[in-house]
């Protein structure tokens, strides 16, 4: 995205300054060199000698971060973004183990997926996850824009220029990205966070690569028309903890103000932090805020920017192949392209300005994981579905993507089951081999589930809670939006609601009662006029 | 020999056309509020019906110490004799050219059919419209001190008094017509003057 940014910037100012330039010099500043700052706080990273050398191995750079900020890595380690684990209830979940969503599933087996991991070479069990040089500091640090990580290799970034789809990927410049080192900006996290998936936009529905740069209309708090936000301002950090939902704690607890990070308990801050829970100088609307959350109004659709969000992927009918090789359909959703059918995936559904789900939330999603028994007649299955109701004093009614999957399952345990999706022939790989019994055997086998053999595919809901993408206030839901018909919060029934619900008695009273009396009137006039003009015409024949 | 007589009084035709007004107000909104009709929205009729019900219940606490201490009070109790005859005239006479067979006077205005419906109305639903009307608009409050946890049934007997309102105000314009001419009670409720034959 930056790098469009520069050209379409310096196209324009080359454009405009045509004329001078013509008959001037044609030297070109690299436009990282002349943007980027090697000056983070007090330090300026370009004059420790340490860096002013040529790496070619990224874990050297972590090696030399570590000379000076010898705890970091230690700090890191203790981190979700490292572990990709949390114990809940006495198992552990996360992406390293035992949780699973219904995009690919799964990520353990796929050594992909590990791209994103906040180290170097995660492929398997033999990964060291106590090693400090494994850390990547870069991924999170570099402010140049030019640290790539490449998914072949696990998360090292791209040692030499190489070819991914249909362009090169430049090999990164360790040494000036090392030299080039800050506080993370919005790029650095929605290069993973936004990407999540599979690609961009795929899985939050309010979490895409629109929100690097986004205009006020799309984020009121992140755009640098206004208040510049990096997502830290909110995900507040410290010793490399950021503060957010994970499997063992709620996302926000904003039933209590103003609290501290440390009261917070790692979980973030709450829009109510900076902006109270009566902000709107409107009792009426104050008053919604005890049972509904800010983002129910203020976010009144998901993927609001320009990037589709992926609505629906069924993995049922993924594995068919034309003349041997896969393929894929695009169609058009919401205006954009996008891939409808691929013989690697299956079959999706994107959508744009999407109107979210509303249900209970307590900032809580309760996580099952592939060691849990399912009843498959309860289908659609909720994989992580948001706890609370009406009497439940820490929840709200909250927006959601609700994503909906159709995803392989073990007929005979009753369990999901991970998918091996990502390897070379003969690793049972679905992308290279689209064998389903296969491709389940040896994703089985690296999760550590139990497989009988026997598979179906089942329905699944995903829920993604929506609170990103703020609107400015004009464009805050209407009252009718909830208090009309069709009502948005249909299905959270465990209330009354003004405008949405009626009861059927009082409704029958009210139109006997009205058009009873209407009737009646209408004929008695009727009849009083009808025997006034009989008497008049009686008394006239009688005289 | 006609004779006129001041039936209703300064301050008594001031608290009907106001209430009048304010009920009209509360109803349109009422209905918008519910979802029944959709022409001014949601968010105006919730501020223009959570002002007028105030008012309302303002002037029905006027409308009430009013009523009992000039001793009104006595107009609104049930009187049954009568009431075969008036409702033998809305029945039957009216058709066939009979006199109405209550004849208003200022310590008994109301007929036998007007006392017990009056008495009802504005006893009786107004208040509770106006009580479960509070009890809307205080909810929150309410539910946050742990006095009410739902908000249902309130909804439901003030949808119902909406309703019987309604109703009540249909019947009431068409009563307004047995008078001695047409126009004769409505020229009563905004002059207080009556004509009668006597």
């Amino acid at each position: 995205m930056n790098k469009l940014r520069y050209i379409i910037l310096s196209i324009s100012l080359a454009i405009s300054v045509m004329p001078i330039v013509s008959i001037a010099s044609t030297s070109v500043v690299p436009p990282n060199e002349s943007e980027t700052s090697s000056v983070a706080s007090t330090a300026d990273h370009s004059k420790f000698e340490v860096l002013q050398q040529e790496f070619d191995y990224a874990p050297d750079v972590t090696e030399a971060c570590l000379e000076c900020h010898t705890e970091a890595a230690k700090e890191v380690h203790k981190t979700f973004h490292w572990t990709w684990k949390r114990k809940v209830d006495g198992v552990e979940m996360g992406k390293s183990k035992n949780a699973f969503n219904n995009y690919c599933v799964s990520a353990l087996g796929n050594e992909s997926c590990t791209q994103c991991h906040v180290g170097f070479g995660w492929r398997n069990d033999e990964f060291e996850l106590d090693a400090e040089e494994n850390v990547d500091c870069l991924v999170c640090h570099d402010k140049t824009g030019t640290y790539k990580k490449s998914a072949a290799m696990s998360g090292h970034p791209y040692y030499e220029d190489t070819k991914v789809g249909n362009k090169i990927q430049k090999a990164v410049d360790l040494s000036f990205v090392a030299q080039h080192v800050g506080e993370p900006g919005r790029d650095n996290c929605l290069a993973c966070h936004a990407v999540g998936g599979g690609g961009n936009g795929v899985k939050h529905g309010d979490t895409d690569l629109s929100l690097s740069n986004p205009e006020f209309e799309l984020d009121v708090h992140m755009s640098p028309d206004k208040l510049n936000f990096t997502c830290q301002n909110c995900h507040s950090a410290d010793d490399h903890q950021i503060s957010g939902r994970y499997y063992d704690r709620g996302s926000f607890i904003d039933h209590e103000l103003d609290m501290g990070r440390n009261d917070r308990k790692g979980s973030n801050v709450s829009c109510e932090s900076c902006h109270s829970s009566a902000p709107h100088n409107d009792r009426d609307i104050d008053n919604h805020t005890a049972k509904v959350a800010c983002a129910s109004c203020h976010i009144p659709e998901m993927a609001r920017g320009p990037y589709l969000t992926k609505l629906s992927w069924d993995w049922s009918t993924a594995g068919d192949l034309k003349d041997g090789k896969p393929y894929s359909i695009d169609e058009e959703f919401d205006g954009v392209k996008n891939h409808a059918y691929m013989s690697k995936k299956g079959t999706f559904t994107w959508g744009r300005n999407v109107v979210p789900e509303y249900r209970w939330y307590k900032g809580e999603l309760k996580q099952i994981t592939f060691l849990d028994n399912i009843d498959p007649q309860a289908a659609p299955i909720d994989i992580n579905p948001p706890t609370g109701d009406y009497q439940d004093p820490k929840a709200r009614i909250w927006p959601f993507k609700i994503h909906r999957g159709k995803q392989p399952y073990d007929t005979e345990l009753n369990h999901f089951l991970p998918i091996k999706l990502y390897g070379k022939k003969g690793t049972g790989a679905f992308w290279t081999e689209f064998n389903w019994p296969k491709a389940l055997t040896a994703g089985a086998k690296l999760n550590d589930v139990a497989f009988s053999g026997q598979y179906a595919f089942i329905e699944t809901n995903g829920y993604w809670p929506i609170k990103h993408m703020v609107a400015p206030k004009e464009q805050t839901l209407e009252c009718e939006a909830c208090h009309g018909r069709p009502s948005r919060l249909e299905g959270l029934n465990d209330f009354y609601l003004v405008g949405r619900d009626r009861y059927s008695l009082v409704e029958w009273f009210g139109l006997l009662a009205i058009w009873g009396s209407l009737t009646g009137i209408v004929l008695h006039a009727g009849y009083r006029v009808v025997s006034a003009y009989r008497r008049k015409s009686s008394s006239k024949a009688q005289s | 020999m006609k004779k006129t007589i001041t039936l209703y009084k300064r301050f008594e035709r001031f608290w009907h056309w106001g209430q009048a007004l304010l009920v009209l107000s509360l109803m349109l909104t009422g209905l918008e509020l519910h979802g029944i009709t959709s022409i001014i929205g949601f968010e105006i009729s919730s501020h223009l019906h959570h002002i007028g019900g105030f008012i309302w219940a303002g002037l029905v606490i006027l409308i009430f110490t009013w009523v009992l201490t000039t001793g009104e009070w006595k107009q609104f109790i049930p009187d049954m004799k009568g009431m075969d005859g008036v409702l033998r005239y809305y029945l039957y006479g009216v058709f066939i050219g009979e006199a109405h067979p209550h004849h208003s006077t200022v310590v008994n205005k109301f007929n036998p059919l007007q006392r017990i419906t009056y008495l009802l109305v504005l006893f009786g639903l107004v208040p509770l419209q106006i009580i479960t009307g509070l009890i809307f608009f205080f909810f929150a409050e309410l539910r946050a001190a742990g006095v009410i946890e739902q908000i249902g049934l309130v909804a439901a007997i003030h949808t119902f008094c909406a309703y019987a309102t309604i109703a009540f105000l249909i019947v009431h314009l068409y009563m307004i017509t047995f008078g001695a001419k047409l126009s004769s009670h409505l020229m009563a409720m905004l002059t207080g003057i009556e004509t009668t034959e006597k």
